[in-house]
């Protein structure tokens, strides 16, 4: 077809959004280039509430990875947002810095010990620095300090010390919510290594692996929202010989749990619990999907490395889930403050270091 | 049933006369309206498409009434019906606009929805210039205006 032919139809508005909205977001970005027209069409309530619409059932691109940084697991081939590369390989942490939390797209890094922070979204590469309180800008920035009856763990926990601690920020009240793990104390698995903390779905996931007479027996409950637990489901007979670590949960889909096996050679297996089968993790994706080997040994080493100080560390808590909303959105951001691009993110970070250094 | 027997003569802008089951027919929500409205004549016209047009579409909606009729086997159904989708929209981009005005104004929706996602996975890699030539857009951007827009969205344009 060449292109003299291909004007002739002139499509009505409505048939050209209808079109607009089935696009991933990613191609949305790149056409409100196209005219002003469109690019109103692409910022308008009713084109948003169409894309959702039709995009409920694609699943959204997400990645696990190590609060330093390294990537370990991830699902980049959504149709939501046709991202090209896993998320993980949108950002390189500046130096110093980590991952401390992520919702609805955005992540937030902060620089070790000294409360410097930035808030961003990696696939749109904005990034906001997030003030040191008290701060100038009242009004528009608010704070709020809790009450912390727990020191605040990051890779691996006792179990019996092992809370959730909960709270809802739209609540006057400053203090958590403590919530017990389901039989936190009753099993003990000669202090291996035997249960994560995670999230999927929306609800906070504690699952655990059990040695008994029949085999390996998995757990894996639901934290409700009036704070019970729910057991999911009691498996056995899923076990490869040898032992293996419960790492993670897929962030939409709680019926899969990612299991690392320790006994060499090393890997992860995914486990589907509603049809009990196992497969490579790779295979359930068909590409578009990254699996960092040597990256989880290293995080199982180190794992190993914090054990060998305290051998009741048996729960891990630290991996650093992402996921990509349903819609993007840019980074909030009060007037007066600077948006800042990935590429140029090192060298803002560097100046401020200089300054305070100063 | 002696009401699927009954048949229904849609005429084409050219004056062309394509005889199809009450059912079938019923498929363009425009004409389900009409006879619900008491329209009885046994042809009805369909002005705006072509006889070319016009015939597909039928073609899509005979298919469709037909796997809607089996009963069970209903997974293998639903995957011959994926399938003829797919080869029915395989088509060059003036005939798909075209189908996809006759479904817009037919109102048959599963038509309208595969010919959209066609066009969309079509454009879905095509830089903005070639998008406006194929839709007719005028670029009302001045290039200073287009150069920061695409400043903004620049993550898009990254391979």
């Amino acid at each position: 077809m060449d292109s003299a032919t291909s004007t002739i139809h002139h499509l009505p508005e409505s048939i050209l959004t209808e079109i607009l909205a089935r696009l991933p977001l990613r191609s949305i970005s790149r056409l409100k280039t196209v005219s002003k027209t469109v690019k109103a069409t692409l910022e308008s309530v009713y084109f948003r509430r169409l894309f959702v619409s039709l995009h409920k059932n694609s699943s959204s691109s997400w990645s696990l990875g190590s609060r330093e940084g390294d990537e370990l697991i991830g699902f980049h081939g959504c149709k939501t947002w046709d991202v090209p590369k896993s998320l993980g390989s949108f950002i390189s942490l500046p130096l110093g810095f980590e991952f401390k939390a992520s919702s609805n797209g955005l992540v937030l890094i902060e620089r070790y010990g000294c409360g410097y922070s930035y808030v961003g979204n990696p696939v749109l590469q904005q990034w906001v620095k997030i003030p040191q309180l008290p701060c100038g800008y009242c009004g528009i920035w608010t704070s709020k300090i809790l009450q912390c009856p727990h020191l605040i763990t990051k890779l691996v926990a006792r179990a019996k010390n092992l809370n959730v601690l909960a709270h809802d920020f739209f609540s006057d009240s400053d203090q958590f919510m403590v919530v017990h793990l389901p039989e936190h104390s009753n099993h003990n698995n000669n202090g291996v290594v035997n249960g994560a903390l995670t999230t999927s779905g929306g609800f906070v996931m504690y699952m655990k692996s059990l040695v008994q007479k029949r085999g390996t027996v998995l757990k894996v409950w639901r934290l409700n929202h009036d704070q019970s637990w729910q057991l999911l489901c009691e498996i056995n007979g899923l076990s490869i010989s040898g032992s293996f670590v419960p790492i993670a949960m897929h962030p939409f889909d709680s019926d899969i749990v990612y299991r690392w096996h320790q006994e060499s050679p090393r890997h992860l297996v995914s486990c589907n619990l509603r049809t009990e089968t196992l497969i490579d993790p790779a295979r359930e994706y068909h590409g578009d999907f990254y699996m960092n080997q040597s990256g989880f040994e290293e995080y199982m080493d180190e794992i190993g490395r914090l054990r060998a100080s305290d051998r009741d560390y048996t729960i891990l808590i630290g991996l650093f889930q992402s996921v990509l909303p349903r819609w993007m959105e840019s980074v909030p951001r009060p007037p007066q403050v600077d948006m800042i691009d990935t590429t140029s993110l090192p060298s803002y970070v560097a100046c401020c270091l200089i300054e305070q250094d100063e | 049933m002696s009401e699927s027997n009954k048949k229904i003569s849609l005429i084409s802008s050219e004056g062309e006369a394509f005889e199809v089951s009450e059912a079938v027919a019923r498929e363009f929500e425009i004409v389900a309206h009409m006879l619900e409205d008491g329209c009885s004549g046994s042809s009805i016209p369909i002005t705006t498409v072509d006889s070319n047009i016009l015939g597909k579409v039928i073609e899509y909606c005979t298919k469709h009434v037909e796997v809607g009729n089996v009963e069970g086997n209903s997974e293998k159904a639903e995957k011959d019906l994926e399938e003829f989708d797919k080869r029915f929209i395989a088509v060059e981009m003036n005939t798909l606009f075209s189908l996809i005005l006759a479904a817009n104004y037919l109102n048959v929706k599963g038509l309208l929805n595969i010919g959209c996602q066609k066009v969309a996975d079509t454009i879905k890699d095509m830089k903005p210039e070639e998008v406006r030539s194929i839709f007719n857009i005028e670029n009302d951007y001045t290039p200073a205006e287009e150069e920061v827009v695409r400043k903004e969205n620049e993550w898009a344009f990254q391979p």
